[in-house]
């Protein structure tokens, strides 16, 4: 195709993207109705621990072999019970002043009282709370709008999965996050020499759709991704001699945040990665990660896999914290979008704002 | 000469057409995209063609109805 040239100069418009706060907030209001990582699996010991999710403080802790997640917060003082302690596996135990608390979340003994016990109306709420692919997953709302997101190569044998750390929080929004992490045209770009190459920072054709709950890509086969082999990021896997890896590339987002990508390189290694951003608040989120590949060796995978995960996010953190407006702007017009480029962003936004007007009142 | 027409239900108001085809498109009041000239021949047939080719949701369609000349 060759374009007709620009009318004149009047047509290039200098862009300000302006704060939409309503719809901002319906955005991030509209994520308390979805599951969201708040810990890794493994993580979780004999202790209690600490999370926070939409601004909420969260006690996760193991009661009677039960995932639990409740407010952090102790029925008598406010103070908090991830500081405190289980006894006897069956019951958390206040630090402040003993009182102790079930896994359903009610208060079962104050010690000062013991007279009273299962006399207290006193109790803690208790969230939705699921453990699975490696993560503690949980709800603020009793009927989340859509279910878990499944991640089938979590059970393949073949494959070897970690936790990735470190855990970092950035000053993001999590919609931005998640369209960071499924663009395609910066890989090449931010990414050059290990995602892509800088020369070739045409996008691969790809088909985007929606099926249920997710929000599908598959790339076009006949285009790999080229990296230049001299990489060392890709640590543990056996390199061709010829100069460059090829790749594909595919992913879903489970709406609104869960994205999976699937990596393939051109001799059939396999590459996995199940990605969270979980909102702590309005403009900070935590980069919850789990990462499989079958190759490579298992007892490397944390340095290698959770390393190059690593330097790939801190790349990418200065970019996304440095975006404004934080939230994507509701109204689609606010950005430029490229035809061919920016199919996958568009129609993540589409359905993203539609769940906002839906759940974000 | 050809008609020109919009799907709204997938027009996201990007601009890119009014860059391209800026006798054709324009931007009216709160940055909505307006037709100009629904209907187009010479010169701007052309540009219209490339901005359908360029709407990042294709959006435009050109009906071309007689040919020019």
């Amino acid at each position: 195709m060759t374009l007709t040239d620009l009318p004149d100069e009047s047509a290039f418009t200098s862009r300000v993207n302006e704060f939409n706060a309503d719809g901002e907030a319906r955005i991030y209001r509209s994520l308390r109705h979805f599951w969201h990582p708040v810990a890794y699996a493994e993580d979780l010991g004999d202790t209690p621990i600490r999370a926070t999710l939409m601004g909420q403080q969260l006690v996760v802790v193991r009661l009677d072999g039960e995932v639990c997640v409740f407010d952090d917060l102790c029925a008598h003082r406010g103070s908090a019970l991830s500081i405190g302690a289980v006894i006897g596996g069956r019951e958390l135990q206040c630090p402040y002043h003993g009182w102790q608390y079930d896994s359903s979340g009610r208060c079962t003994l104050a010690p000062q009282r013991p007279d009273l016990a299962g006399h207290l109306r006193a109790g803690v709420h208790k969230y939705l709370s699921a453990e699975r692919y490696g993560l503690i997953w949980a709800c603020l709302v009793d009927e989340p709008y859509y279910p878990l997101p499944e991640y089938p190569q979590f059970d393949d044998p073949g494959l070897h999965h970690i936790a990735c750390r470190p855990l970092t929080d950035w000053e993001c929004s999590a919609p931005r996050r998640v369209e960071n992490y499924t663009d395609y045209s910066h890989f090449a770009i931010l990414h050059d020499g290990y995602l892509g190459d800088a020369t070739q920072p045409a996008v691969p054709g790809h088909d985007v759709w929606r099926d249920e709950n997710r929000l599908e890509n598959l790339q076009d086969k006949k285009t790999l991704v080229r990296v230049p082999v001299d990489s060392a990021a890709w640590g543990g896997k056996d390199l061709p001699e010829d100069p460059y890896v090829y790749f594909s590339i595919d992913w879903r987002v489970f709406m609104p945040l869960t994205c999976m990508l699937n990596i393939v390189f051109s001799d059939g290694n396999k590459y996995n990665l199940l990605f969270h951003p979980t909102p702590l608040g309005p403009r900070s989120i935590r980069n919850f990660t789990i990462a499989g590949r079958d190759f490579g060796d298992p007892a490397k995978a944390d340095e290698e896999l959770g390393g190059f995960v690593h330097f790939i996010y801190e790349q990418d953190r200065p970019v996304v914290e440095s975006q404004r407006p934080e939230e994507l702007p509701e109204d689609l017009s606010e950005e430029m979008h490229l035809k061919g480029v920016d199919k996958y962003s568009i129609e993540y936004r589409r359905w993203l704002f539609e769940l906002a007007e839906k759940l974000g009142s | 000469m050809a008609d020109v027409t919009i799907d709204w239900d997938r027009c996201i108001h990007s601009g890119m057409c009014t860059t391209i085809a800026g006798n054709v498109f324009g931007m009216g009041p709160g940055a909505r995209l307006v037709v100009l000239h629904p209907t187009v021949t010479g010169a701007d047939l052309d540009s219209v063609h490339d901005a359908a080719a360029c709407c990042p949701v294709d959006a435009i369609a050109v009906d071309v109805v007689a040919a020019d000349g």
